[in-house]
Order: structure tokens, then C-alpha cells, then sequence
């Protein structure tokens, strides 16, 4: 269950690049320290109960990372509450926290550690990892050497051995083919089946649809609506994409 | 318990990674590691030996062990400053508490500090003397942990606002360094510089750490437990210190 009460979160932009604190120091003699507030999320409540699988839908920078960010404590918010009663395994934008100067190998081991697994637990995945991900010629090859594709492909195939009863994706099947697409949508019927709470966030409208019970729109940081996803997906794409 | 588990295993994973692949590349691996200490101490050595003579007694030793100590500081601080920087892919997409970056960067110092030292040792059994004593540089061992750490700490959070403060900190090293009595022993230095030396704690650690294993005699109880304190204390405030500001690391990186 999650539960998400009035969150708001401002981002400083500042006018002035005052990255250094040779630039401050000389900021504060010259009194030019100025910055603009940025809401990326205003005033958001929602809740979200066990089993159900969300959708959220909006414009690029209507909030959506942000909210989900926010949800999985990558941020702090600036102000409200957010309880999660469960683990959270977030998947947001392509890939996992990769480093590309590490192999494919270990990228799988450090990974596998922040999604909660030991050692030995992760040597028994490892075969399954790799082979769902399609990588088998590339396990000890340098993350750098990989497309794109196979980077987003890696990082899905780890963060679905999680099994953490919240699920965050964001943006995963927009990158990587149909056959790849096809596995993933394998694996989001087993968890609607499992009954895991899932947050999904796409622009594929028949996605959106398809699986969720759920969808909120997101415009300028708010919630501007929710409801049922056929409803909702026909309002959004009436009021927002004309 | 679970947590604690989880975490140690995220250290783990993190510092043999950057430990593998920090001298994994190179063909003499951890060899290279050592060539700048090394290089470091044949220099100063041939200077302070025949240039500047220097009455410290048994310099050899002296030297050797004020370079293995200071290394360990040197590393464990610079490299935790540039992992704020180079984990954040990680800390971007997923939540861990980030004070795991700065363990995990220390931890990686470690083991090279770990096999530096026991060279040192052996160095020091083979070519001067044993005595049980040497067993209590266990006590500035872990002292220079707890410091090292808990200037990490505080270094980082001041980086995560100013992208500036490894240059910063650079100067502060090389000028640290002569401040130190790593070269020179502090009782011997003239005033200003002796008070200097004495009161940082990485020159009483140094003290410490020569009295045991260089010079086989006991430095005063109140300078142990003074020197251990303090850096429990650093530690400690570091830790505190970098917890309030590490959630800012996501949004100025």
C-alpha cells in the first residue's frame, strides 16, 4: 500500500552557475545569488492499494519521473508524507544504476545487491539473467561495448528476479525489440497475477489499457485526474494531444 | 538485521568491483599501486639522508611507516569525494542510504592499507626487530580508519554542494602532508610547527604508530585514548553531518 498526502516538490534553478564555492564566495560579495523555483510535482495526493496496477499517463515533464522518484525515496520531497509499506523495487528510465566502465558480469553482481540479493543467491539467477536479457556472448564484455538496447534489456531482466511486492516502471518497453517487448509483457501478466502492486508509467496509450486498473493523468506536476483507463486515456488524449 | 545484511553486501559488491578494476587493467597491477608511495619514499629518503640530514633515529622505518598511514588517508578521502561523482548512476535510479558510496569507497582504501601494512611490518621484522608491542598498532590502525572516514564524510557533503572542493582539498593534502610529522619528528620542530603537528590527530596517530612499531616503547595512555576519541568523534559528527545533506546528491549530480 502506498499512500501519497499533498507532496510537493520545488527544484531550485538557479540563474546563475553557482556550482563552485569560488562562485559563491563571489556571489555573496556581489549579492546575485538568485534562483527560480521549479515545481515538478505540486500538491499530489493519491493512494495506491495492494495488487493493483497503476497507470500514469502525462507529458514529457508533467511530473511523472519526478512523482515516481519521489515514491521509491531517490528523492526527498519538499513538502508532504509518503508512507510505502512495502519494499520497492524501482525501474526507472533505461536501466538499472548501470556503470558503464564495469562488465556486463559485474554490473549483474552490484545490481543484484542494491535489489536486496546475496552473492549465492545471485550465482543461482545468473544463467536465467543473462539468458533472458539475450546476452550471453556478452558477460564479460564492458557495458560501454553494449547498445543501447541490450543496456535496457540487462537492466530488465535483473529487476524482474526482484521480489519486492511494489514494482516501478517507467518507460521500459518505448527501447528494445518486438521479441523483447513480447517477454515483457509476458512478465507483467504473471504479476498481475501474482497480485503485486504495480506503478507503470508509458505513452503507449494501448498498453496503458490493457493492463492497468487504475490511471492517473499528470499535467504541470498535478494530478488532474484518475479514474478508470478507458475514460481516462480517451480524456487525455482529447484535452492534451490536440 | 535484514537491512544490515542487504547494506553490507551493497559495500561488498561496490568495493571489489573498483577494487578489481582499479588494478585488474594494468599488466603489473597492484604493482602500480605501490609506485607512488614508493617512489614517494625513496625520494624523500635520499633527500632527508643526504641533502637535509635528519637526526630522526632508524628513518628508514620512520619514513616507511609515515607514508604507508598518510596513503591510506590520501586515498580514502580523495576516492570518496570522486564516488559521489561516479556512483551516481546508482544513486539516481534506485534507493540505497548513501553513506554506503562512502563505506564502500573507504573499504576499497582498506585493502590495499591492509596488505600495505603487513608489508610494512614484515619489512620492519626482517630487517630490524620483533616485539610483542608491534601488536598494538592495531590501535592507530583503527584510529586512522575512524578519521579517515569521518573526514570522508565531511569533505563529501561540502562536495555535493561545491563542485570545486577536490581542488580544494588537494591543496589542503599537499600542505597536510609537511604538517604532519611524516618526514620530520614533531618534538624536534620548531615551536609553531610542533604545536601543528601534536595537536592533529593524524600526528598524534603517526606517534602512536612509531612508538610500536619502530621504536618498541609506550606512548602515554592519555595520548592513545586522546587520539582514539577524537577520531571515534570525527567519525561520528562526519557520519551525522553527511546523513542530513545526502539526499541532496541526486539533485546536484
Amino acid at each position: 500500500m502506498i499512500e501519497v498526502e499533498r507532496v510537493s516538490k520545488i527544484f531550485k534553478i538557479p540563474h546563475e552557475r553557482t556550482k563552485t564555492l569560488f562562485h559563491k564566495l563571489s556571489g555573496v560579495f556581489r549579492a546575485t545569488y538568485n534562483y527560480e523555483e521549479f515545481y515538478a510535482v505540486r500538491d499530489v495526493s493519491l493512494k495506491v492499494n495492494q495488487g493493483e496496477f497503476i497507470g500514469i499517463i502525462g507529458k514529457n515533464g508533467s511530473g511523472k519521473t519526478t512523482l515516481l522518484r519521489l515514491i521509491s525515496r531517490i528523492l526527498e520531497p519538499t513538502g508532504g508524507r509518503i508512507s510505502v509499506a512495502q519494499d520497492i523495487a524501482p525501474f526507472l528510465e533505461i536501466g538499472l544504476g548501470f556503470q558503464i566502465d564495469f562488465t556486463t558480469r559485474e554490473n549483474i553482481f552490484i545490481n543484484g545487491a542494491l535489489l536486496g540479493f546475496s552473492r549465492s543467491e545471485l550465482k543461482k539467477r545468473f544463467d536465467d539473467i543473462v539468458e533472458f536479457a539475450g546476452l550471453e556472448k556478452f558477460v564479460d564484455t564492458k557495458l560501454n561495448k553494449l547498445s543501447a538496447g541490450m543496456q535496457v534489456r540487462l537492466a530488465f531482466s535483473i529487476a524482474i528476479q526482484s521480489e519486492a511486492p511494489i514494482l516501478i516502471v517507467d518507460e521500459v518497453l518505448a527501447v528494445g525489440d518486438m521479441i523483447f517487448q513480447q517477454k515483457c509483457k509476458d512478465v507483467f501478466w504473471k504479476y498481475k497475477k501474482q497480485g503485486r502492486t504495480v506503478l507503470f508509467v508509458s505513452h503507449d496509450m494501448n498498453l496503458i489499457k490493457e493492463y492497468c486498473d487504475r490511471v492517473f493523468i499528470m499535467h504541470e506536476g498535478s494530478i488532474v485526474k484518475e479514474g478508470n483507463p478507458i475514460e481516462m486515456v480517451s480524456f487525455y488524449q482529447d484535452k492534451f494531444l490536440k | 538485521m535484514k537491512d544490515f545484511k542487504k547494506y553490507l553486501n551493497i559495500v561488498r559488491e561496490i568495493a571489489l568491483t573498483d577494487f578489481r578494476l582499479k588494478y585488474h587493467d594494468s599488466a603489473l597491477g597492484y604493482f602500480w599501486s605501490l609506485l607512488n608511495p614508493i617512489a614517494q619514499f625513496v625520494v624523500l629518503h635520499f633527500v632527508f639522508s643526504y641533502l637535509f640530514v635528519t637526526q630522526v633515529p632508524k628513518f628508514t622505518f620512520y619514513l616507511l611507516s609515515g607514508i604507508v598511514f598518510w596513503s591510506f588517508f590520501y586515498d580514502a578521502t580523495l576516492s570518496s569525494m570522486n564516488a559521489i561523482y561516479a556512483k551516481s548512476p546508482l544513486t539516481k535510479r534506485i534507493y540505497f542510504p548513501r553513506n554506503l558510496i562512502i563505506f564502500s569507497s573507504t573499504l576499497t582504501a582498506l585493502i590495499s592499507f591492509c596488505i600495505n601494512t603487513t608489508i610494512l611490518w614484515i619489512v620492519v621484522i626482517v630487517f630490524d626487530h620483533f616485539s610483542l608491542n608491534q601488536f598494538l598498532i592495531i590501535i592507530p590502525f583503527i584510529s586512522i580508519i575512524f578519521l579517515s572516514m569521518g573526514v570522508a564524510f565531511i569533505i563529501s557533503t561540502l562536495y555535493i554542494y561545491f563542485r570545486d572542493s577536490i581542488q580544494i582539498w588537494l591543496v589542503c593534502l599537499n600542505v597536510g602532508f609537511w604538517l604532519t610529522p611524516i618526514v620530520y619528528n614533531a618534538l624536534d620542530a620548531p615551536l609553531p610547527l610542533k604545536m601543528v603537528a601534536l595537536l592533529n590527530p593524524l600526528g598524534r596517530i603517526l606517534i602512536m604508530l612509531r612508538s610500536f612499531l619502530v621504536f618498541n616503547d609506550f606512548p602515554s595512555i592519555e595520548l592513545i585514548l586522546t587520539t582514539l576519541v577524537f577520531s571515534i568523534l570525527i567519525f561520528v559528527f562526519g557520519f551525522w553531518l553527511f546523513n542530513k545533506h545526502s539526499a541532496k546528491i541526486v539533485e546536484y549530480f
